[in-house]
């Protein structure tokens, strides 16, 4: 992974101040090749194929419905997987013979069908420690594996994030009612809010958006050592309480690794001047109606290997996570709470208040000065979730 | 007002008798100090100084400036600098008496034979006063000096019984004794003419008879020698370089060599014009300014890889004093490899590649290195804000050998520290040395030793480190056999290399290397057969030995397994023969012919594969071990070289030319731009040769004076066999590197426009390209078809290209040049959709280069101030102050599209993006 290019990079630097957002006014066809995402776990954990189609661009993800999805073995076995919406088709545990070889094979909507080529079932060796080191730019996390048997050398990670987080500002008041108002644009009702746990505490998920795969083939030892997985940059949310990730490992047949190797270098490592044509993507998986249609995707069969690490913010000395909600101080005098709240803002602290009426048997406050704020900023599920995840210490 | 100059000097003698007939105590020696003076002021100053008397045709005279700073010099030596380069000419007699003349000198003395035969001159003529010191001062081989003196050629009292004779010898420069390339050297009625080689060397055949013999080079100033030719005689002419100039005399005569040569598509610079051009940073570039003539593309401003008439990088053959230069670029493509303070000169040729080149389809370009100075040691020296350059001339003996050695090195990391964080830990230097030592044994043996070494070193913030370089060294003899023959062998080695390794040890850190290294052996001859043929034939030879890659672990603790790919051997070899043929003055023709053949030799193992399958892993049939020495596969064949041309008149000709092309050696790359990591390949029983042929046709015609040059050619080229690369394809350290190369075929077409104007306060050329180049790969037999098997655009097809390239010398210390250049943008392949994929949304690519990028435009300015211009200080200087891409124009270089954080983005790059301001110090000693 080291051996790429590097040097590339360096006029990209002269150029860094030369980089711009560009979006040409292309006029892409419309395509919708089938597109098969997935690999077929052999080990422990679900099988989940995703089905999709190409799309214009700009235009807005299109999910393969009311397919349906197989997993064939040469001895004849076949296991049918189930729809799980969005593309998902999804199967338990499947327990595949190492011995046998198997594909997949698809049965659109549409009435086409596709199949994939046979493929071994890798036998994934596990994640030896998910490693992380922190420098003044961040958390960098990477993965080490060794087989020794000498069979794997091509290797595919992905990985889950999940992180704990608060929101920033406990609420001291909350807006009830802005009917009853004494005197427009000067006072407004409010009732002291107790703080409601629920929603300061949450957690949140974050799947790989990048290809990560590493090989050993140049070796003489089949050792990943120090494959990047992931950086977390100093001050991020994600380590401002206990960050934890999932990393899940799998390994591949050449082919697979050179197909996943090219869609990296066309979709992530363009851009560089000493830059390499794109390179048509060939996949495993044909139509049998038309063998010549394009169908994105590479069917593999590996068994899957996990390893979770956690790191909590205490590992990580000099964090300094600064939220970037903020506290408006707003006087009702000068513009009315109703003009807030309709903007989308919710008030947070008392600066200075006196008893109002009692509303609905509640005393009620005036509020003289207070302070205003977004509403993820006090409450976090409007970001997260608020269920904590039957992994979480 | 043509009136012959008898009757003129009726009107005037009588004018000037009294006033100057008064003056007594005449005296030779002279002071001077004008600007643009009239000839009437001139003389009004000699006649003072000196006391001499004038007689001139007013009306002749009236468009001579003489600007002139002399101290007690001669007259004649005055008289001769100031009419150097026009024809002007002066006759000074024994009575004090100065005639000045146009075309032909006043005789001062009767021919002794006048009464005679009128062919026969007397045999030490003395035309003035003068000549006799001027004489004392001959060298040996007899200089010829003075442009109104006569020269006797071979002996007239030996009737050699032939009605034609040869005269050779060489063209200097008066200061520096340095060889004048490519001067034409021609007499008129019958009109006869030839170039000076690149020696300085000219051999022509003439009836015997009396001739103004006319000397005509770039950048000097025109002269004439009148001879008279009894018998095979050696004359050597020394120019003069035009540092002094006659201000508004137009010195045009006739400078035809674009209308008169037979050859096409032929372009030379000299480094005057190349320094006058404005490049970024500063650093005069002779490939940069290559780029600006027409039909020389490359793919963007990071590129020093040239695209000659639609053929890819590779295919240009760089030679530099015979050396071929693999890569000539430093610093990813930002400076060019040549040191601009050894250069002479470079010629291109993109259409009619003479016979005695070959091994490369599209382009040759010839770079000639300076010869030091053979009377004096000087040197210069330049400061600019990357680079500095420092470089040594003078005589090892005094006109007999001379060196010169010239260096450069950068300090560049200057820039990378002023860059964002993440390169702060980068590095880049390079630096190249250049030397030749020329040596003059005797009248007919030269030999010269040149070298040239470069290296390249980087790294990017990461553990890496590149480091590439360049070495070549050559020998040189060149022997005149006799006036008709001379020949010229070489002998060299040339060395490309870079290896990449990582600086820290870990399990996978590595060093690879890389290596091409060729041999060569040349043998080159002139046979002057007489004044309308002339051959050239000879032979060379290449052996070639890559080493195509080697890995190896790069510390203790790696675990890298050593992995070497096989050195590849080859010998090329050419035999070939040209001759120039005269057949009317009007019309000639030169035609070639070279027979190449390539051998790629063992120890190598070959993989056979199955016949009609496509060259794929799965269709090895057997692999073949050969031994060392053995022939394991021979590539041959003729390649043409032909060209015509018809003049119609002095300044206007039409030519059309039909050349082909073979190569033997590949670059194996899929980047976009040349990167010094791309891997060379020798054909081999699985990797065909490429082959290319060109028709083209020019009109050349020259207006006012032959001071403007204008030509518009035409060329359709086709090539095959060109080696694309396949999909994911492993290009470094493959063992069977024909599983993931493809052959494609090419097409290139274009026009291309040139007006120049070479002299004058404004000079400067515009060059219009339209070029279409394309490429089709539709055989399902030999891998994948690129779009549907129909052409597509190869990416440096830009189709429109226009450079103005202009030069404004407001007085002799200050120039200002100003640049434009227009080009259609590049194609590039963009998405046709997107996908989601492991995460992200993805682009999917189809239809190789379908979209544009933008349009491509710049204007560079630049500021030339020198020093003040007296002759004889001891250092002369300069500043050179300018400003690339004076607009600040975003010129894009590529348009990308990238995954990031799950959606795709586009991107513009572009490598200059505002304008770049540069300040160099040039000193000269």
């Amino acid at each position: 992974m080291r051996k790429t290019h590097h040097f590339l990079w360096l006029l990209l630097f002269l150029a860094i101040c030369c980089k711009e957002k560009f979006t040409p006014n292309l006029n892409s066809p419309t395509t919708g090749y089938l597109v098969v995402e997935g690999i077929i776990n052999g080990g422990n954990g679900s099988t989940n194929i995703n089905l999709s189609r190409t799309i214009k661009l700009d235009s807005t993800l299109q999910h393969e419905l009311g397919a349906i999805v197989q997993v064939e073995g040469n001895d004849n076995t076949t296991y049918t997987l189930t729809e799980k919406g969005n593309g998902l088709y999804q199967i338990d545990l499947l327990n595949l013979n190492s011995a046998n070889k198997y594909r997949l094979h698809i049965y659109t909507s549409n009435n086409n069908e596709y199949i994939s080529d046979f493929v071994d079932v890798k036998d994934t060796p596990p994640i030896d420690t998910v490693a992380w080191t922190y420098d003044g730019d961040g958390v960098h996390i990477t993965a080490n594996t060794h087989d020794p048997n000498n069979n794997s050398k091509y290797y595919y990670w992905n990985y889950e994030e999940t992180w704990e987080y608060n929101a920033p500002f406990i609420p001291e008041l909350k807006t009830v009612d802005t009917i009853i108002n004494f005197n427009e644009g000067h006072t407004f009702m409010v009732v002291p809010w107790p703080a409601d746990p629920s929603v300061h505490t949450c957690w949140n998920t974050q799947l790989s958006s990048q290809i990560l795969i590493g090989s050993s083939a140049k070796l003489s030892e089949d050792i990943i050592e120090n494959a990047p997985v992931t950086f977390v940059p100093k001050g991020s949310l994600k380590l401002s309480k206990m960050y934890s990730i999932l990393v899940k490992q799998y390994a591949l047949t050449a082919d697979a690794y050179a197909f996943l190797n090219i869609m990296k270098k066309n979709t992530e490592q363009t851009g560089s001047v000493f830059d390499p044509q794109p390179s048509e993507l060939k996949g495993n998986i044909h139509s049998v109606k038309d063998p010549s249609e394009i169908v994105v995707g590479y069917v593999s069969a590996a068994k899957e290997q996990t390893k979770r690490i956690f790191i909590s913010n205490s590992q990580v000395q000099n964090w300094n996570y600064q939220t970037a909600c903020q506290e408006d101080t707003v006087d009702p005098a000068i513009t009315p709470i109703r003009q807030w709240v309709a903007s989308g803002y919710v008030p947070v602290h008392i600066l200075s208040k006196h008893d109002g009426i009692i509303y609905n048997g509640v005393q009620t406050v005036i509020v003289d000065t207070y302070t205003i704020t977004l509403p993820q900023c006090v409450d976090c599920t409007l970001t997260g979730t608020n269920i904590k995840p039957s992994f979480w210490p | 007002m043509r009136k012959m100059y008898s009757i003129c000097l009726c009107f005037v003698l009588p004018l000037f008798y009294s006033v100057a007939w008064a003056q007594k105590n005449a005296k030779d020696t002279v002071t001077l100090d004008l600007h643009g003076a009239t000839v009437d002021q001139f003389v009004q100053e000699l006649q003072n100084q000196t006391g001499f008397r004038f007689y001139y045709d007013v009306s002749q005279f009236d468009s001579l400036r003489v600007t002139i700073t002399v101290t007690d010099q001669p007259l004649a030596k005055v008289l001769e600098q100031a009419f150097t380069g026009t024809d002007f000419l002066y006759s000074i007699d024994d009575q004090h008496r100065v005639f000045f003349s146009k075309g032909q000198a006043v005789k001062t003395l009767l021919p002794a034979g006048l009464l005679g035969t009128t062919t026969v001159t007397p045999k030490k003529q003395t035309d003035s006063l003068f000549v006799p010191e001027v004489e004392k001062k001959r060298k040996p081989n007899e200089r010829a000096i003075l442009e109104n003196k006569i020269y006797e050629i071979g002996d007239k009292s030996v009737d050699i019984g032939q009605a034609r004779v040869n005269i050779a010898g060489y063209v200097l420069d008066a200061k520096t004794g340095e060889p004048v390339v490519g001067a034409s050297v021609y007499i008129e009625k019958p009109r006869i003419g030839i170039s000076t080689d690149q020696y300085g060397y000219y051999s022509i055949s003439i009836p015997k008879g009396r001739y103004v013999m006319n000397v005509q080079s770039i950048g000097m100033r025109d002269t004439r020698r009148q001879i008279v030719v009894y018998g095979e005689g050696k004359m050597n002419i020394e120019l003069q370089g035009q540092v002094i100039t006659l201000k508004n005399v137009i010195v045009s005569a006739q400078k035809l060599s674009n209308v008169r040569s037979v050859q096409m598509g032929v372009q030379r610079l000299d480094i005057k014009t190349i320094k006058q051009v404005p490049v970024v940073f500063g650093e005069a570039d002779l490939l940069r300014v290559l780029l600006t003539l027409p039909g020389v593309k490359s793919v963007g401003e990071a590129s020093t890889g040239l695209n000659v008439r639609g053929g890819s990088v590779d295919q240009n053959l760089i030679l530099f004093n015979d050396a071929t230069v693999y890569n000539p670029s430093h610093f990813f493509g930002l400076f060019s490899a040549f040191n601009p303070e050894v250069v002479k000169d470079v010629e291109l040729y993109k259409s009619s590649i003479p016979a005695r080149y070959g091994g490369r389809l599209s382009s040759v370009i010839d770079i000639n290195g300076r010869e030091g100075n053979k009377k004096n040691f000087a040197g210069s020296a330049g400061i600019g804000l990357l680079t500095s350059r420092l470089n040594i001339e003078g005589p090892l003996i005094k006109d007999k050998s001379s060196f010169i050695v010239g260096g450069r090195t950068t300090y560049a990391n200057w820039l990378l520290n002023i860059l964002p964080d993440q390169y702060k830990n980068s590095r880049a230097s390079f630096y190249d040395v250049n030397f030749n030592i020329s040596h003059e044994i005797n009248k007919k043996n030269n030999i010269y030793l040149t070298g040239y070494m470069s290296k390249d070193r980087f790294n990017l913030n990461s553990d890496t480190v590149y480091d590439y370089g360049n070495q070549n060294i050559s020998l040189k003899w060149k022997h005149v056999f006799s006036n008709k023959l001379s020949g010229i062998f070489t002998t060299g080695y040339d060395r490309y290399r870079y290896n990449i390794q990582s600086d820290h040890d870990s399990l996978t850190s590595y060093k690879l290397n890389f290596d091409v290294n060729q041999g060569y052996f040349k043998a080159h001859f002139n046979y002057y057969l007489s004044s309308s043929h002339t051959l050239e034939f000879g032979v060379n030879s290449i052996y070639y030995k890559l080493h195509p890659g080697s890995y190896q672990p790069g510390g203790g603790k790696s675990l890298v397994v050593p992995d070497e790919v096989n050195a590849e051997q080859g010998l090329e070899s050419a035999a070939y023969i040209s001759d120039r043929y005269t057949i009317t003055p009007n019309f000639s023709v030169e035609a070639g012919i070279r027979y190449s053949m390539f051998n790629y030799l063992g120890p190598q193992t070959i993989n056979t594969y199955a016949p009609g399958l496509p060259k794929e892993t799965d269709n090895i049939t057997g692999t073949v071990n050969y031994g060392k020495g053995d022939f394991i596969k021979t590539y041959s064949g003729p390649e043409y070289r032909i060209s015509a041309r018809y003049s119609f008149s002095d300044s206007f000709s039409i030519k059309a030319g039909y050349n082909t092309q073979r190569q033997y050696i590949h670059v194996l790359s899929n980047t976009t731009a040349q990167a010094p990591t791309d891997i060379w390949k020798l054909s081999d029983p699985n990797i065909k040769p490429q082959y290319g042929d060109q028709f083209s046709l020019g009109l050349y015609k020259n207006f006012k004076s032959n001071t403007i040059e204008a030509s518009v050619e035409v060329y359709y080229k086709r090539i095959q066999d060109y080696l694309d690369y396949k999909s994911g394809a492993v290009l470094v350290l493959n063992h069977h590197i024909e599983t993931d190369v493809i052959n494609t075929k090419g097409k290139a077409y274009g026009v291309e426009v040139l007006i120049k104007k070479n002299t004058g306060k404004l000079n400067g050329w515009i060059s219009y390209t339209y070029s279409r180049t394309l490429l089709k790969q539709d055989d399902p037999t030999a891998g994948e078809v690129i779009n549907n098997g129909k052409y597509y655009p190869a990416n440096y097809d830009k189709p429109h290209d226009l450079t103005v390239i202009s030069n404004y010398r407001v007085n002799h210390r200050f120039s200002v040049s100003l640049n434009a250049t227009y080009s259609t943008g590049r194609p590039i392949t963009v998405p046709i959709g997107t996908f989601y994929y492991a995460g992200s949304l993805r682009t999917l690519y189809a239809d190789r280069n379908s979209y544009r990028i933008p349009d491509y435009f710049r204007m560079d300015l630049a500021m030339n101030i020198l020093g003040n211009h007296k002759v004889d200080q001891k250092t002369h200087n300069s500043w050179t102050i300018g400003i690339y891409n004076l607009t600040g124009r975003k010129n894009p270089y590529s348009v990308y599209f990238i995954s990031e954080n799950g959606i795709v983005n586009g991107y513009k790059l572009s490598i200059f993006g505002s304008a770049i301001p540069y300040i160099n110090f040039n000193i000269s000693f």
